[in-house]
């Protein structure tokens, strides 16, 4: 683990920065560093908390300064790519119940709602279980106070607020006693002594010193029995690594005014988003929405349809090179887990091909191309300015539906990619040029030759014998172990788990960098 | 007070243990796992957790789960809790802080001197039990921290996924 060695640009913010001025970091300082500006930060906040009770002491210069110097440095470290390896910040509202607070992350939560003592919404029962009917929908509840066992015995009459969460498409609501601020905080791992617990995602230290748990709205939503466990185990996308010889990829699937229903790899997705109509500007480089301090632009897959000027509209947000587009949609249907298997590909820009879900044939959306049709400078930027420079990887895969949705991952990462089709074209490639590419990624299971065939071939060349391989599979572990003692594999990652071929590149090409010096 | 030494240093044949008081019974721990001794601290307790954790807390930023010994010894719990003191120890870079009745002297002991559990040691006690050494007048119980760890950590990875009942 020692020689996991991660590359960064020390300073983002320098824009257009030399790429040779990246340095070598071990993973543990990084982390480190990161934890420690975690800590910094909040015992900011708690001081700056103090200094709002006790009015202007001499500590208020000191403390702004502090306070600076502070924002400064996170802000630094969130615009290093630094930040996502260890921990996150995270909005959260904090809600209490039984006098003890919890904290609800923000994402996960659609509206908040009053009930009892004069409140228009009543909470009924149905055989005991909690229910509310919102807007002509029948929601599901679980009081907060039962599932932590802080009370027993039927539910009080008086005043609640109910917290309405969102899993995919499927709402229901917590019942708290009392809600409170929202609040960035640093979200720490749960102990493991309590990791058995389905009601918790993390835990952190809000600015007063407390320590509070962060609610697993996916917990809750179990507990209250309305999910099954398939359609559950769908909707946690991030939860388990164990899965990583799943051949299967979870689908988003959303209906768009006309046509079939359409489906985008979730993986892809960054949130679903529900904003106002009114809040569109209408720009020259097209609709625009101020979201989060920054301009997302919104996007449809019907150009020829005008967007509403009123009401609400659905947006799915996807984020790439840091732009950010949103997608309106009509209604977000459901998350299903699907085979990759396209049934028929498309010669239609902006789409991949069908793929039948449930006895219903999907069309599956390119969303690059939609990024490119909005950002026409993306590519580009990459393709011609830095292209000499970065790392050249070959991608080898039979199914257009991989070699349209790796690539694209690999080179937001910052490596130059060029595709091959089959074993054949890629050995051309390779015999063309022997010193062009860094490191080499195929597929396992091609017709004609197989992944494993093609690096024996490549590495009886003496001139290519030291060119890393990575093998793409969707066959579980204890199979890969065999392939790699066997044969000329340097590595193997799951196909649909592309955090891990990405760690896993970056190690193979650290470690080859570290040989050749 | 705050002792950090590496096992390496101590001398091959002796082994420095802090002492601690749980039910006039006494234990020792080794020093190079202790981080710290915790005086009373603000326990946040946290609902669900098993029966030896009795909260988290705050340790400079840190957050400390705290852990009960008389639980871990099926001893029954006392309820001044938050003034007792409790030793912080860290395990796979968890820190965790066991509480103790009180806390006694750091004795450096000759490891030829340990020796077997006796037979009729609880057998709560025995699972997370190094062995003992004969002190005069006395008898100290040298703490496993790792066999405690598996004896706490053992039901909970079975899979326990508590269903629940409203």
């Amino acid at each position: 683990m020692d020689d996991l060695i991660s590359e960064f640009l020390a300073e983002e913010s320098k824009e257009g920065g030399d790429p040779s001025q990246a340095v070598h970091v071990n993973i543990d300082v990084l982390e480190n560093l990161i934890k420690t500006v975690s800590e910094l930060v909040v015992t900011r906040n708690r001081l700056l908390q103090l200094s709002r009770i006790t009015a202007n002491t001499e500590f208020t210069s000191p403390l702004q300064r502090l306070n600076y110097l502070t924002s400064e440095l996170e802000e630094q470290v969130v615009k290093s790519k630094m930040q996502p390896i260890s921990s996150a910040w995270l909005p959260v509202l904090i809600v209490e119940t039984e006098n003890q607070r919890f904290a609800i992350p923000q994402a996960d939560i659609l509206e908040i709602v009053r009930t009892g003592n004069n409140a228009e919404d009543i909470i009924e029962e149905m055989n005991g279980q909690p229910l509310l009917r919102l807007r002509g929908e029948l929601l599901p509840l679980i009081s907060l106070a039962h599932a932590l066992k802080l009370q027993a015995g039927p539910l009080s009459k008086e005043r609640h607020f109910i917290v309405i969460c969102e899993i995919g498409c499927f709402h229901y609501g917590i019942i708290v006693d009392r809600v409170f601020d929202t609040e960035e905080i640093v979200v720490k791992p749960v102990s493991t002594l309590l990791q058995h617990i389905d009601f918790y995602s993390g835990t952190t230290i809000l600015g007063d010193g407390s320590i509070i748990m962060i609610l697993d709205v996916y917990g809750f939503a179990k507990a209250t029995g309305e999910l099954s466990p398939k359609s559950l185990a769908t909707s946690v996308t991030v939860q388990s690594d164990k899965e990583e010889a799943d051949p299967l990829a979870r689908f988003l699937v959303f209906s768009t005014a006309s046509g079939s229903p359409k489906v985008v790899p979730l993986e892809l997705v960054m949130r679903l988003e529900e904003i106002d109509a009114n809040i569109i500007e209408y720009t020259v480089s097209g609709p625009v929405i101020q979201y989060r301090g920054e301009l997302m632009f919104l996007t449809q897959l019907d150009e020829a349809i005008l967007l509403p000027k009123e009401g609400i509209i659905q947006l799915i947000v996807f984020i790439d090179h840091e732009k950010i587009l949103g997608l309106v949609v009509d209604e977000i249907l459901d998350i299903v887990e699907h085979s990759i298997r396209v049934t028929s590909t498309s010669s239609k820009d902006g789409f991949f091909g069908n793929i039948v879900i449930e006895g219903k044939t999907c069309d599956l959306v390119d969303i690059g191309y939609y990024f490119k049709q909005t950002f026409p400078d993306i590519r580009e930027a990459i393709s011609f300015a830095q292209q000499q420079s970065l790392p050249h990887l070959l991608f080898v895969d039979d199914s257009p539906f991989f070699r349209k949705f790796i690539p694209p991952a690999l080179m937001v990462a910052g490596y130059y990619v060029t595709v091959a089709e089959n074993a054949q074209e890629a050995l051309k490639m390779l015999y063309c040029n022997k010193t062009a590419f860094a490191a080499v990624i195929t597929d396992m299971n091609m017709p004609g030759m197989s992944g494993a065939e093609f690096a024996k071939c490549y590495k009886s060349d003496k001139d290519l014998a030291c060119l890393p391989v990575i093998a793409l599979t969707s066959q579980s572990s204890e199979q890969i172990d065999a392939y790699v003692d066997n044969h000329f594999l340097d590595a193997y990652v799951s196909k649909t788990n592309h955090d891990e071929l990405l760690k896993t590149i970056a190690t193979i090409l650290s470690s080859r960098t570290e040989a050749v010096a | 007070m705050s002792i950090h030494t590496a096992p390496d240093q101590s001398k091959e044949d002796t082994q420095e243990f802090m002492t601690v008081k749980i039910d006039d019974q006494l234990f020792g721990i080794a020093v190079y796992y202790v981080q710290d001794v915790l005086a009373s601290q603000k326990i946040t307790s946290i609902p669900l957790a098993p029966e030896q954790v009795i909260g988290s807390i705050n340790l400079r930023g840190r957050i400390v789960m705290m852990v009960d010994l008389r639980t871990c010894l099926k001893l029954s719990s006392l309820p001044d809790r938050e003034c007792r003191k409790s030793i912080v120890v860290e395990r796979k870079g968890d820190l965790y802080s066991l509480l103790v009745d009180a806390v006694g002297d750091v004795l450096t002991l000759p490891l030829a001197e340990l020796t077997d559990d006796p037979n009729n040691m609880p057998p709560a006690w025995h699972q997370i039990s190094d062995g003992v050494f004969m002190l005069e007048g006395q008898i100290l119980i040298i703490l496993d921290i790792e066999k405690l760890f598996e004896v706490m950590l053992q039901p909970l990875a079975v899979g326990d996924p508590r269903q629940l009942k409203l």
